[in-house]
């Protein structure tokens, strides 16, 4: 999966996997865990931004906390900049820790209610022990600038924030250390839709002037399309197809891609889409369907979709689709 | 800031005059706790005696303020003791969870299920009657009760996001439990405190009650009204007074604590 394009891989995943396991009673696990995250590889290029969309429960956020090594993995490998952080000691991850930042998907919960704005955005320099005190303010007042905020603003608490205001505060925070890599984990679903173009365009200045790649997870197709260079669809855990944005809009070739991009609203009138409902829930983790994860739901399903497990293969450059039926 | 209630002033007024006459009881009571006033035993609240005398011809107002002392010592000691205890104990038990933490909190399960009267006279025999005796035995009932509050909110608070973006950046694992979760339950421990205070003070009463507490002719508002229950049909004034201590401090404690969670709350700045 690698396309030659000249610049190196920031992050590679190779066949990441969380398992959870689940407690049976008071003293045994069950023997059948939860496949959270199940055999998930992919990489993002320095500066570009790469969109993790599902719908929720498929896994997408698990993914990006065991990147982050706030989830153990289970096996695979997290390489970044080249080097695999799995096997890493947290004493080791530390000085990586600048360098990969998250943004939450809930504002209020993700700022301590007790901490001033000032001393939330002073503790990555404390951490890390860069500055003086003196300095610490400086940073911070730039920091609230960047993100459209003022100075004044530091001495608040959280509460005295709008969502979206909160949101710019959380960026703000990620983006103290100069990382080179953001996760934003749902970073505007839970604000207003009006807010969610502020804060979209915030991180698209952000990304030019700072130079940052994101793993932008999300499940609204349309904010994706907007935001990302190369778009990964997961579905139970695994990943099912996964192109640059355009080819990915415009060509999907898994049905669950198409049943995704079919529910974007659309305002030319006589395009109309029809809406290619995929019925059900997601199926349980802890016993997937065997063969294509997907059949149960699948509109196209053939007999051996429900023995054979598919591959991602590559169906056009730098397209790969796991499905039997549309692989070739 | 939030205007802090009228009855947590008051509460906070009052106990404060009681802590400092307590501490100066030599100076504010007019006379010592063990002068027999003979010609005047069992006497009823009058302009020399001003809450009256006992069957010895002692001033109960005096005795009052000596056994302030005690039950506000033991009250507020034994308190800070087992919230130290219980919190250190419970944050960390919480923070560290699994099986450690199943572990500790069947530790606290077993002291729990011991009977507290059982447990506070078997350590009061054991190490002798006095405050000493009365500190230790009150403080190891007391302390699982905040271990399990403080493990319960830690369990709850580890959760959130804002400690995972700590996380994130690196934090260790001390700076998360101080800086990121404490912070957020503090005001439950002064809730908890304040609860707690009242009821180490009636502790306190009940084995002074029972002849547990301290030794007479010292003075505890326990040994006050215990005094004062065995003629509290004809001198009710014995056991009014002491009581009626216990009763104001108590609710003077519950105010005080209401207010100061308020005031400690940012949400009402």
């Amino acid at each position: 999966m690698t396309d030659n394009l000249g610049k190196p891989n920031l992050l590679e995943v190779r066949n990441l996997k969380k398992h959870f396991s689940v407690k049976e009673n008071f003293t045994r696990n069950s023997d059948e865990p939860i496949r959270a995250v199940d055999g998930v590889s992919f990489h993002i290029k320095a500066g570009k931004t790469l969109g993790l969309v599902g719908e929720s429960g498929c896994g997408k956020s698990t993914a990006a906390r065991t990147i982050l090594r706030l989830v153990e993995p289970t096996s695979g490998e997290i390489l970044f900049k080249g080097e695999n952080l799995v096997p890493l000691s947290h004493k080791e991850m530390q000085p990586l820790r600048r360098e990969m930042q998250i943004i939450f998907q809930d504002p209020f919960a993700s700022l301590n209610p007790r901490k001033r704005v000032r001393h939330i955005l002073e503790e990555p320099f404390e951490i890390h022990n860069i500055g003086s005190p003196v300095d610490r303010k400086k940073q911070v007042e730039e920091l609230l600038n960047k993100v459209g905020l003022s100075p004044e603003h530091a001495d608040r608490f959280p509460h005295e924030f709008s969502g979206g205001q909160l949101q710019r505060i959380g960026i703000a925070r990620a983006i103290a250390l100069n990382p080179s890599l953001v996760i934003a984990d749902e970073p505007v679903s839970a604000l207003d839709v009006s807010i969610q173009a502020q804060v979209i365009n915030l991180l698209q200045t952000l990304r030019e002037n700072l130079n940052i790649s994101f793993l932008f997870i999300s499940h609204d197709m349309a904010v994706v399309e907007h935001f990302c260079d190369r778009v990964a669809v997961m579905y139970l855990g695994k990943i099912v197809e996964i192109a640059d944005s355009d080819q990915l809009y415009q060509n999907p070739r898994h049905p669950y891609t198409e049943a995704l991009l079919s529910v974007i609203p659309s305002i030319e009138s006589g395009q109309r889409k029809q809406h290619l409902l995929v019925k059900g829930d997601i199926p349980s983790a802890t016993n997937p369907p065997t063969g294509c994860a997907f059949h149960t739901r699948c509109p196209i399903k053939e007999k051996r979709c429900e023995t054979t497990v598919p591959e991602l293969k590559e169906v056009e450059p730098g397209h790969f689709v796991a499905c039997l039926l549309r692989e070739s | 800031m939030k205007k802090i209630p009228l009855s947590s002033r008051l509460s906070a007024v009052f106990l404060l005059i009681v802590t400092l006459s307590a501490i100066f009881a030599p100076w504010v009571a007019p006379f010592s706790y063990e002068t027999q006033d003979t010609q005047n035993t069992l006497a009823s609240p009058n302009s020399l005696h001003w809450l009256g005398t006992d069957s010895l011809g002692r001033d109960l107002f005096s005795r009052m303020i000596y056994g302030a002392r005690v039950s506000l010592f033991v009250g507020v000691v034994t308190t800070l003791l087992a919230t130290f205890i219980g919190m250190g104990y419970g944050a960390i038990s919480g923070y560290i969870g699994g099986k450690a933490d199943n572990l500790m909190m069947r530790i606290v399960d077993v002291v729990f299920a011991l009977p507290d009267l059982l447990m506070i006279i078997l350590i009061t025999v054991v190490m002798g009657r006095g405050v000493t005796g009365i500190f230790v035995a009150l403080t190891i009932v007391s302390w699982v009760t905040v271990a399990r509050l403080v493990r319960g909110e830690v369990l709850r608070i580890k959760e959130y996001p804002f400690v995972e973006a700590s996380r994130a950046l690196g934090a260790g694992h001390g700076r998360i439990l101080v800086r990121e979760i404490l912070p957020n339950i503090i005001g439950l421990l002064v809730v908890t405190v304040s609860f707690r205070v009242p009821v180490a003070i009636l502790a306190e009463s009940t084995l002074s009650f029972i002849g547990l507490g301290i030794a007479p002719p010292a003075s505890s508002w326990g040994t006050l009204a215990n005094e004062g229950w065995t003629a509290i049909k004809f001198y009710p004034h014995l056991i009014l007074y002491p009581s009626l201590a216990i009763f104001l401090t108590i609710l003077s404690f519950n105010f005080l604590g209401e207010g100061l969670r308020d005031a400690l709350d940012p949400k009402n700045r």
